[in-house]
């Protein structure tokens, strides 16, 4: 895997701006156009990001109806703590992104170091396409196959009743207390796509002298997993847990499209709570303060990101 | 000797294992594509194994649904791939290779966006678009797709500012304006990276429901991901054999985009979707 396209962190970024001397001064003539080339970029910025960020902080303290909004303080915030199924949903949430973070520090790289170890390059090369050929298909697609695999003549049953486990069959969306378990397993063995990539880029980045000492000073292959590889890919790992919370706190179409949140409430998180504001209820005001709530979340993770990645800049 | 039982050479545990991860990995796409053949009675009788003859005409009922859909994502992310492309480069252009006043302020505009998924202003973007009076029309799904350009940007940026001075300078010293510098030079040069984040953001917008799904609820400019779910869970519930034709249809740009394409398509991932 080569890596050089991918782009350094956006704090080493900045700190090239603000420090590097002026590459080229030049005169008014030459430097008025450049603010044209900026501006279409600028305005898209401006009119649909910080225009509906902006206008989401203030309507999440007002009461919105379509005629007019009345400002009602912190009551959105309030409902937002009162609500217990919200509560609920959050926990839901915490349950998934948990589960995902053990998920992306263990089966990713399980793959990639089995395959990164192979003797043979032809081999190393389809097994790598294999793993990364399920990231194409459309997420759409590949959870509307996994909700045919959860249905009651699915794909999970049909194999249960095939290795005589059939008093375990049941429509596993539709059940309360697995429901949560079936999105947690959707996708299993969670390997496809950019951790394992990723995981591979850092194995494949370890100086080959490293490896080869470990095998001079007759270390096992488990050992030197652990003792050389591991420490050097630490980078890697923290990242892709981080991205892994960002991603689980903003997305929630695995819910929105194989259960809608259900039955009832059980496979709601807050994010889709937050859409079925705008799809369900037209409660909007409430809808703009769970963003904010999950926008705070998404800051503090990204803050933690950006001073992890400062200090391990070479990690990716 | 007894450590040499784990020395990676012997590796049949390896090869064993991969396959057990590798086998369940590709296991939905071989269902899909094995039940996209079958007739109803096929189905029942075997849902899970090929059975003959094929029954090839699901991916023609599925095609007269979804065929529309396919022309509203070729405008869509055509047109918001194009301009992403375009306003990126020049941007990232005049903040790699020049100083100017109020540079710092706009490249810190730019990075701070990475900060804001399009999710959480999900709400206030939909009473934008309400306001501009674009719901229900391909712009509700374009624009806010363009605006969405700060990862392309940095992106850009890196590579630009790598490219050699002296090249500007010589240009400068033929007297070559802006845009011709940037059509001239800087496009022929970074093409492959063009490519690589033009293929991310096909990737990433053929991908999106949510959004597509609050404002483009009119049938007649529904995404390929809206009009599949709207096929599935519709009121004709259609056979498993054309349900699964449609997922293998609504798949087949991402998989030909792969596979004629398979090292930039990586590389756009890659860099694309760490900073995401």
């Amino acid at each position: 895997m080569e890596t050089p396209m991918i782009p350094s962190q956006p704090a080493t970024a900045v700190s090239e701006v603000v420090d590097e001397p002026h590459r080229w001064r030049l005169s008014f003539r030459r430097i008025a156009p450049l603010y044209l080339l900026i501006l279409p970029t600028l305005l898209f910025l401006l009119i649909f990001i910080y225009y509906p960020a902006i206008s989401g902080f203030f309507t999440s303290f007002t009461f919105w109806t379509v005629k007019g909004s009345t400002w009602i303080g912190w009551e959105n915030y309030e409902k937002i703590l009162a609500d217990k199924r919200l509560i609920a949903s959050a926990s839901n949430l915490l349950q998934l992104t948990l589960f995902n973070v053990v998920v992306v520090i263990t089966m990713p790289l399980l793959a990639a170091a089995l395959i990164f170890h192979l003797p043979h390059k032809r081999v190393q090369y389809w097994l790598r396409v294999v793993f990364v050929f399920p990231m194409i298909v459309p997420m759409v697609v590949t959870i509307m196959v996994w909700r045919w695999m959860y249905s009651l003549d699915g794909g999970i049953n049909i194999m249960l009743n095939l290795i005589g486990l059939s008093e375990w069959t049941r429509a596993w969306l539709g059940d309360r207390d697995v429901v949560l378990y079936a999105l947690m397993f959707t996708n299993f063995p969670w390997i496809a796509g950019l951790n394992f990539l990723i995981y591979l880029a850092g194995l494949q980045n370890i100086p080959q002298e490293l490896l080869d000492a470990a095998v001079v000073d007759g270390a096992s292959s488990i050992r030197r997993f652990f003792k050389v590889e591991l420490p050097l890919i630490r980078g890697q790992m923290r990242l892709l847990v981080l991205l892994t919370v960002i991603y689980w706190l903003r997305s929630f179409e695995l819910p929105l499209i194989m259960t809608d949140g259900g039955p009832g409430w059980s496979s709601m998180v807050p994010g889709l709570r937050m859409y079925h504001t705008i799809s369900r209820d037209f409660n909007l005001g409430y809808g703009s303060a769970i963003g904010m709530v999950l926008f705070a979340f998404v800051l503090v993770v990204t803050l933690i990101q950006l001073r992890l990645t400062r200090s391990g800049e070479e990690a990716i | 000797m007894t450590q040499k039982r784990f020395r990676w050479h012997n590796y049949y545990l390896s090869y064993i294992i991969l396959a057990a991860l590798a086998i369940p990995t590709l296991f939905p796409i071989f269902v899909m594509l094995v039940i996209s053949m079958k007739s109803y009675s096929q189905y029942a009788a075997n849902p899970m194994l090929p059975s003959f003859p094929l029954h090839l005409e699901n991916y023609q009922v599925a095609w007269e649904f979804m065929s529309r859909s396919y022309l509203n994502n070729i405008i869509i992310i055509g047109t918001s791939t194009i301009f992403i492309l375009l306003f990126g480069s020049l941007t990232a252009y005049a903040l790699a290779r020049y100083t100017f006043p109020g540079r710092q302020l706009i490249f810190y505009l730019i990075l701070a966006v990475l900060a804001i998924p399009s999710s959480v202003i999900l709400v206030p973007s939909f009473m934008l678009v309400v306001k501009l009076d674009i719901l229900n029309t391909m712009w509700a799904a374009i624009l806010p797709y363009t605006a969405h350009q700060s990862l392309v940007i940095l992106v850009f940026y890196t590579f630009f500012s790598g490219l050699p001075e002296e090249m500007f300078e010589s240009a400068r010293l033929d007297g070559a304006g802006h845009l011709a510098i940037y059509s001239k030079l800087v496009l022929p040069l970074s093409w492959p990276i063009i490519s690589a984040m033009g293929i991310f953001e096909v990737w990433l917008h053929w991908n999106d429901y949510a959004w597509p799904s609050l404002v483009l609820s009119n049938p007649e400019i529904r995404t390929v991901a809206l009009q599949l779910v709207t096929f599935i869970d519709g009121m004709n519930v259609p056979e498993p054999g054309q349900a699964m034709a449609a997922s293998v249809i609504a798949s087949i740009p991402l998989i030909l985009l792969f596979v004629f394409s398979m090292k930039t398509f990586i590389a756009g991932l890659t860099s694309g979707a760490v900073k995401m």
